[in-house]
């Protein structure tokens, strides 16, 4: 552990909201701390772009980019102008009073540290639809990352599903035609959300089937999983589709456990931001990217969001400083006397 | 010593039986758990491989699908642990799935623990 126990900001993620913030703050000398985390909230660093392949739509790679790629030369660029990458896992915030504190897994009983701001941007993580059965063939046959798992022998030329609609739904079949024999999408509805390139793609794919009105209901096997129990939603009539993989595209949810009961989310649990920035209902604290965005979740838009934070938390942190540090006679009454220690950084 | 990356099951048989514990890590190319763990795994190496008592393997499960397939490897990436060539559990878990980097850190210290013991007690490879 190099990261000083006080820090001006400190940037909670490892995407592309909290790599942009870190780079923002690092040029404005702001000295920023990015936890990045050890498989926080189950993923690799650099978060859902690290389960992906070609990304086409971020600007500046004129032939696309791959996810993990693109996460590596972000997590560069931060580095590269001074941001501190600290490759642990915050495991509690306590937003109560500021100088917020903040504890590192396996850490939990040792003294807090503590940040001036922080910059919440944990992203959000596949949901799971827990049918009967997912949990006995969950990993054994069930998966949350196409591009993790697709090469496991028990995919290999066998028939496999997808189920979701949209983007993902759309890429992680495509990418799984390589492994499979074939691969089914089963969307609810009676349409794909996937955009129109995506959407021809997977509809134009000799190996895909898209099984419109479809929802599972239940998952089968032995050891591993073997079929889906398969419901057509306008007659309610249901069939044995046989499947040794299944994934999901279905959506996400907000990382948003270290935050929840201490400010507001909405009723999906998303970080509820003061429309037009990145404020939260807490002073001090700034999220940006996938844990305040149910609606665009792009990594543009994330990449978005994480400079207006820093840009808002670079202010704040001025005009408290033009004020006269209050932070700082707080930082010094809570932590008995110990003052909190501001020599310069020397990784800087 | 370094990790052993396997490029065929006949290699990886052969360290199996030149080698009384093996740690295997069953990963893909595209895996960001896979990678997030691999530094970690390779300090491990470097720090408690022993010649002949204990050794740590890399399996691309998209280049050795016979091995992966023989282990009945599901997800990745899958950390699996061998005695004189059998399989075996550590820790009372039969394998470690998914990057769980404190199960994996004691299953191998409890590996390093006993590949040592055996090594001073001079027992053989096999035996």
């Amino acid at each position: 552990m190099s990261a000083k126990p006080h820090n001006k900001v400190v940037i909670i993620g490892s995407g592309p909201a909290a790599h942009t913030a870190a780079i923002y703050l690092a040029r404005a000398e702001l000295k920023p701390v990015l936890y990045e985390g050890m498989l926080a909230n189950g993923m690799a660093a650099g978060g859902q772009l690290t389960t992906t392949t070609d990304v086409e739509n971020f600007p500046g790679f004129p032939t696309g980019i791959m996810g993990p790629e693109l996460m590596e030369n972000m997590r560069k660029q931060s580095l590269h102008f001074g941001t501190e990458i600290v490759t642990e896992t915050v495991a509690k915030l306590d937003l109560s009073s500021r100088p917020f504190k903040y504890w590192l897994e396996w850490a939990e009983d040792e003294p807090p540290r503590t940040a001036d701001a922080i910059i919440l941007a944990t992203g959000a993580s596949a949901k799971r639809l827990h049918l009967p059965g997912e949990e006995t063939y969950w990993q054994s046959g069930i998966s949350a990352c196409a591009v993790c798992d697709g090469a496991v022998p028990i995919f290999r030329n066998k028939p496999l599903v997808v189920i979701g609609g949209g983007d993902s739904a759309a890429e992680e079949a495509l990418y799984l035609t390589k492994y499979g024999s074939k691969v089914y999408v089963l969307v609810r509805k009676d349409k794909l959300r996937a955009s129109n390139i995506m959407a021809n793609r997977l509809l134009k794919h000799p190996k895909v089937e898209v099984l419109f009105h479809t929802v599972a209901v239940e998952a089968k096997g032995e050891k591993v999983l073997k079929s889906l129990v398969i419901k057509d939603t306008r007659d309610g009539k249901t069939r044995d589709l046989e499947a040794n993989g299944l994934f999901y595209a279905i959506g996400h949810e907000p990382a948003t456990s270290l935050v929840k009961t201490q400010l507001d989310v909405d009723e999906d649990g998303y970080v509820v931001t003061v429309p037009g920035t990145t404020e939260t209902s807490v002073k001090g604290v700034f999220a940006a990217g996938d844990v305040q965005d149910k609606k665009y979740r792009q990594a543009i838009t994330s990449a978005g969001s994480g400079c207006m934070a820093a840009l808002e938390c670079e202010r704040l942190l001025a005009e408290e400083e033009d004020a006269g540090a209050p932070i700082m006679v707080e930082a010094m009454k809570e932590s008995n006397g110990v003052v909190p220690e501001s020599k310069s950084n020397p990784l800087v | 010593m370094t990790v052993h990356h396997i490029s065929s099951s006949s290699e990886f048989e052969s360290l199996l039986s030149s080698t009384m514990y093996v740690v295997s890590d069953f990963y893909a190319d595209w895996c960001g758990p896979c990678k997030a763990i691999a530094p970690m795994y390779e300090k491990m190496a470097e720090s408690a491989s022993i010649q002949g008592y204990l050794a740590f393997a890399k399996i691309n499960v998209d280049n050795n699908q016979d091995i992966s397939s023989k282990y009945g490897v599901t997800a990745m990436p899958t950390f699996m642990f061998f005695k004189n060539g059998k399989q075996v559990a550590v820790n009372g878990n039969a394998l470690i799935r998914g990057a769980d980097a404190q199960a994996l850190a004691s299953a191998t210290a409890k590996l390093a623990k006993l590949a040592k013991e055996k090594q001073d007690a001079g027992v053989k490879v096999g035996a």
